[in-house]
């Protein structure tokens, strides 16, 4: 997961936190505007991120409810409770899409059909509006009216939607044997919107996708203007396509225009068109008794042989050979679907082809009446059939749901009439289970069942003993066997039977019921039945202050520090008070709190760690506004974005960076005319890469511009006053490039508003050092400058090793240390005024602490006449300061010198120590 | 450019975009008996496809690409069905 999508999340969930609190809001005070403006501030940002990613439903559910909001806010629409509801269940909707997108790094395909409802749903709310006059029960019934045509009701299409899909007769019949075989069979009627191209849509290569595809055509809307009235940018066309693929991808495939398609499942014998010239069958008259005589007889093998010989002799463009044609076809393929066989041979004669919606709704009718004892809808096989298939799996699964639940549900009445019983409890659990039976009974219309319960529950109330009732419940097998599912069919439909299926045949056959059931199911629309406590999911992240941060970081070094007094006390405890076996226990739990304290340390680092992304990101527009400015052309590539360092490091980071970069830009690289002339890719390459080593953050800044001449550097500085003559002649070509950090050093001719006032490295190396980082820098004359900065990880907690000069303790920061070495005063020699010895075969110049310090004590050496020297980096080279003594190293928080003692030079902070006492920590750099 | 246009030919390359509708269109009302050679082409935009519909120019040669063959072919004939 991007770490983008990563903070849409968080942020997401922020959003929606926020308007579920504002609706609630709104509901006790409705006329506020303000909430207003902020609910559709906060609908409209969470739309607005969703639309970067690749979520078309949760921007598309969004998007509706902005332009709700909208209209709310300009009092077209009166906010209500059922627009709070639709709001919340859209908002509910977008969670659960966070959900998702949290597990699987995407949304599943599943969602589309879901957000188109929420989608409608909003937009009627939107619609309905602007005819105040109208109320909500009026709303509801235009609702139920504009489904009419939606998927659910027309789930199974009885005849092809468009004669402009003909196929041909060996056409239909293979792709009627192939959804036999199981294959779905879809119908798609694309109709871009006329603004689509506008989108950066492309409706011919978006049907283009649609795969298996049996015929694709496409329509004009209307008809098409002439050449030089057309208006070629406004879509004209509609396609439409027949297709096997299954209902899940086509959703995939068009969901971003989901309310521009209509995907309608074909029933297979909607392919089932007879074509070809109408003929005089008069001839035919004898073959036709016949075929209806074997037919009854279900003689199909000779009905099969008689149908061919009688095909042989007819003109096959005849329609009455197509015919014909079929009822072979359907005798060899499916020679069980009787109805679709006895309307074929009854249509012979006509000049008509049958119309298979009127033929499966008859037959449906006589059998249901027929056989409505059993389960009559499901026994007729032509509708098993379509049943079985995957094209109508909603209805077989409702049933085997309520089937299922009403199972459950007696079940749990068995349990809870099984449970121990005392006597102040049965009666009220008698009537309880009474109650909840009664209406399982009454939902599944289980009249004589109810009867019966009522007549045991009576004994048993009585006899005040669940006994007799929990026997009926177990004799009587469940609920089950007794549902009368045609029954329930043909009931009207009550509050409880909402859910019942009904065969789609009959829909069709019945508009009355259908129109009934597409209002049925908008009446149920969507609902996520999520409380609020169900959907807390409670955030990941949290948003803290800064300030709460640092008092953490405040509290965890006190902590450093008392934990630091532990050991002086086990020290007293045993030179003081001699009690050796205390003072090895306080060790013990100090070793304990010690590691405690020390992960409770990197927890709080870890923390304040961020990536130099922030830093990084705002690069990108810098280097393009900067280099479009100047006339350059510059590629900018960055690496390792997502090495982490402390905040503090990252902020101080933003500047130095900032100066540096512009500085490669305007002095670095050089213009397109001036690299096309050295050879040079015009496009020049300013790299910035970030890694980590060990525990500092390393940074570098590299362009292939013309480098950094050194003998220009030494002009200048020369110039400036910054070397003399000698240094001129002597210095080396790095410590010349080094002068560009000296103050006060610029090489630009003229000081433009990019760079070149002479301030630019200088301060760079101060605000870098003032981290503790450091700066190096690497130049070759026409290959480019390499800039690399170095900066510890975090800032807050140092390891300082404490030193002795004067009987008083300063601390030094142990990065700087190199090595601690007793120097003998023999060894000691004076070069000039200067002091330094030979160590490790190096000449390493000496300087004594006191005196760097202003104090007029001499160093003291040890009885042997040794000097504690401490050898540190400084500049690159090694450098020895004596001081009087060495003592331990300590963790410590540095706290910067803060009101009047800010200006005093020569500290880096101060820190509390375990006795208490303060420790000055020193700033070598600044001493020296 | 990816329609070469000759003096009543164009002939169209792997893929005709939204960007050359407006050029087309040009050609399509100055050659109105022109002829399209579409026989390299692969991917062809809704635009120039509903440009070649409202036009009366001939087609010279169907796109070797069957499946768009059988597409444009029946968008053309059944024109208006």
């Amino acid at each position: 997961m991007s770490p983008l999508l990563e903070q849409f999340l968080g942020e997401a969930r922020d959003l929606l936190q926020s308007i579920a609190e504002k609706l609630m809001r709104l509901e006790g005070d409705p006329s506020s505007a303000d909430l207003m403006n902020e609910l559709f501030r906060l609908v409209h940002t969470l739309k607005g991120s969703s639309g970067l990613f690749d979520f078309p439903e949760m921007t598309r559910v969004l998007h509706a409810g902005e332009d709700l909001m909208d209209a709310v806010r300009d009092s077209k629409v009166a906010y209500s409770r059922a627009l709070a509801d639709q709001l919340l269940n859209a908002m509910d909707f977008v969670s659960m899409l966070l959900d998702e997108i949290e597990e699987q790094g995407t949304i599943g395909t599943g969602h589309s059909g879901t957000a188109k409802e929420l989608t409608e749903a909003l937009r009627l709310l939107l619609n309905n509006s602007e005819d105040n006059t109208k109320g909500i029960a009026e709303s509801e019934a235009d609702s139920s009216q504009q489904s009419n045509g939606s998927p659910e009701e027309s789930n199974l299409i009885l005849k092809l939607p468009s004669s402009s899909l003909l196929l041909s007769q060996d056409e239909q019949m293979k792709i009627y044997q192939e959804v036999l075989g199981g294959a779905p069979l879809s119908y798609i009627e694309y109709t871009p919107e006329d603004e689509c191209f506008f989108k950066g849509e492309d409706p011919l290569f978006i049907a283009r996708q649609v795969p298996c595809r049996h015929a694709f055509n496409v329509k004009i809307k209307g008809e098409l203007p002439a050449l030089d009235v057309i208006d070629p940018y406004r879509c004209q066309l509609v396609f439409e396509i027949l297709t096997s693929d299954g209902l899940a991808h086509l959703e995939e495939l068009f969901r971003y225009v989901p309310e521009q398609v209509n995907i309608l499942t074909i029933d297979p014998t909607a392919l089932i068109v007879p074509q070809g010239t109408p003929s005089d069958t008069e001839v035919y008259n004898d073959f036709i008794e016949e075929a209806s005589r074997l037919f009854d007889a279900q003689d199909y093998q000779s009905l099969t042989n008689v149908a061919q010989n009688v095909l042989e002799l007819s003109g096959p463009d005849l329609l009455f050979s197509s015919k014909l044609r079929w009822l072979l076809h359907i005798l060899a393929v499916a020679p069980e679907k009787t109805d679709i066989l006895r309307a074929l041979i009854e249509y012979l004669p006509s000049a008509d082809i049958p119309d298979w919606s009127k033929v499966c709704a008859t037959q449906q009718t006589v059998k249901q009446t027929a056989e409505r004892t059993q389960s009559a809808t499901y026994s007729e096989t032509e509708l098993e059939e379509t049943v079985d298939k995957p094209l109508a799996p909603i209805n077989t699964d409702v049933s085997e749901d309520r089937i299922l639940s009403a199972k459950m549900i007696w079940d749990a009445q068995i349990n809870i009439l099984e449970m121990p019983d005392t006597d102040d409890w049965v009666l009220g659990r008698l009537k309880s289970v009474g109650a909840v039976l009664n209406g399982l009974l009454k939902s599944i219309k289980s009249d004589d069942l109810l009867a019966q319960m009522n007549t045991v529950l009576k004994v048993s109330l009585e006899a005040k003993a669940g006994t007799a009732l929990l026997n009926w419940l177990k004799e009587t097998q469940g609920p089950v066997p007794n549902i009368d599912l045609a029954n329930i069919d043909a009931v009207e439909y009550s509050a409880v039977s909402k859910q019942d299926q009904v065969s789609a045949s009959t829909q069709l056959a019945d508009t009355e019921t259908g129109r009934k059931y597409g209002r049925r199911a908008e009446d149920k629309g969507v609902k996520f039945g999520r409380r609020a406590e169900d959907a807390y999911t409670g955030p990941k992240t949290l948003k803290v202050e800064q300030t709460k941060i640092d008092r953490l970081m405040n509290l965890i070094g006190e902590m450093v520090v008392s934990k630091n007094s532990l050991p002086y006390l086990a020290s007293r405890a045993e030179n003081q008070f001699g009690v050796r076996e205390l003072a090895r226990d306080i060790k013990n739990q100090y070793s304990v709190i010690n590691r405690i304290s020390e992960e409770m340390q990197d927890a709080i680092m870890e923390i304040r760690m961020m990536p130099v992304s922030f830093v990084f990101q705002r690069f990108p527009r810098l280097v393009r506004d900067i280099s479009r400015k100047i006339g350059k052309e510059v590629n900018l590539v960055l690496e390792g974005e997502d090495t982490e360092a402390d905040k503090n490091i990252i902020e101080a980071l933003a500047d130095p960076l900032m100066h540096i970069v512009r500085n490669s830009l305007d002095h670095g690289l050089e213009t397109i005319e001036a690299r096309k002339a050295e050879g040079k890719p015009t496009v020049g390459t300013l790299k910035i890469r970030a890694s980590q080593e060990s525990d500092s953050v390393l940074i570098e800044i590299s362009d292939d511009g013309k480098g950094i001449n050194p003998e220009i550097i030494k002009r200048k500085a020369y110039e400036k006053g910054i070397i003399d003559e000698t240094t001129l002649e002597r210095i080396s070509e790095q410590d010349a490039i080094n002068l560009i950090f000296a103050a006060g050093f610029s090489t630009a001719e003229a000081v433009s508003d990019l760079s070149g006032r002479g301030v630019g490295m200088d301060v760079v190396r101060t605000a870098i050092e003032q981290v503790n980082g450091s700066i190096k820098l690497a130049s070759e004359v026409g290959k480019g400058t390499t800039i690399q900065l170095s900066l510890p990880l975090s800032m807050a907690v140092k390891t300082v090793m404490i030193v002795e000069s004067n009987k008083q303790a300063f601390g030094i920061s142990m990065d700087m240390v190199v090595e601690t070495v007793r120097v003998p005063k023999a060894d000691i020699r004076n070069i000039k005024n200067r002091q330094a010895a030979v160590l490790r075969n190096r000449i390493v110049p000496l300087c004594s602490l006191n005196e760097l310090l202003a104090l007029s004590a001499p160093q003291k050496p040890n009885d042997e006449e040794e000097y504690a020297t401490l050898v540190i980096r400084y500049q690159g080279e090694q450098l020895g300061i004596i001081v009087d003594d060495f003592r331990e190293t300590v963790d410590i928080i540095l706290k910067p010198m803060s009101s009047i003692l800010n200006g005093l030079t020569g500290y880096a902070g101060s820190a509390l120590l375990g006795d208490g006492t303060v420790l000055m920590v020193l700033n070598p750099r600044d001493l020296i | 450019m990816t329609i070469e246009y000759k003096k009543r030919l164009a002939i169209v390359g792997e893929s005709a975009t939204i960007d050359d509708a407006d050029l087309f269109w040009d050609w399509l009302m100055k050659n109105p008996k022109g002829r399209i050679d579409l026989s390299a082409c692969t991917y062809l935009h809704t635009v120039i496809l509903q440009l070649i519909m409202a036009s009366t120019v001939k087609i010279k040669a169907w796109p070797a690409d069957t499946e768009l063959h059988s597409i444009m072919e029946t968008a053309i004939n059944n024109q208006g069905v």
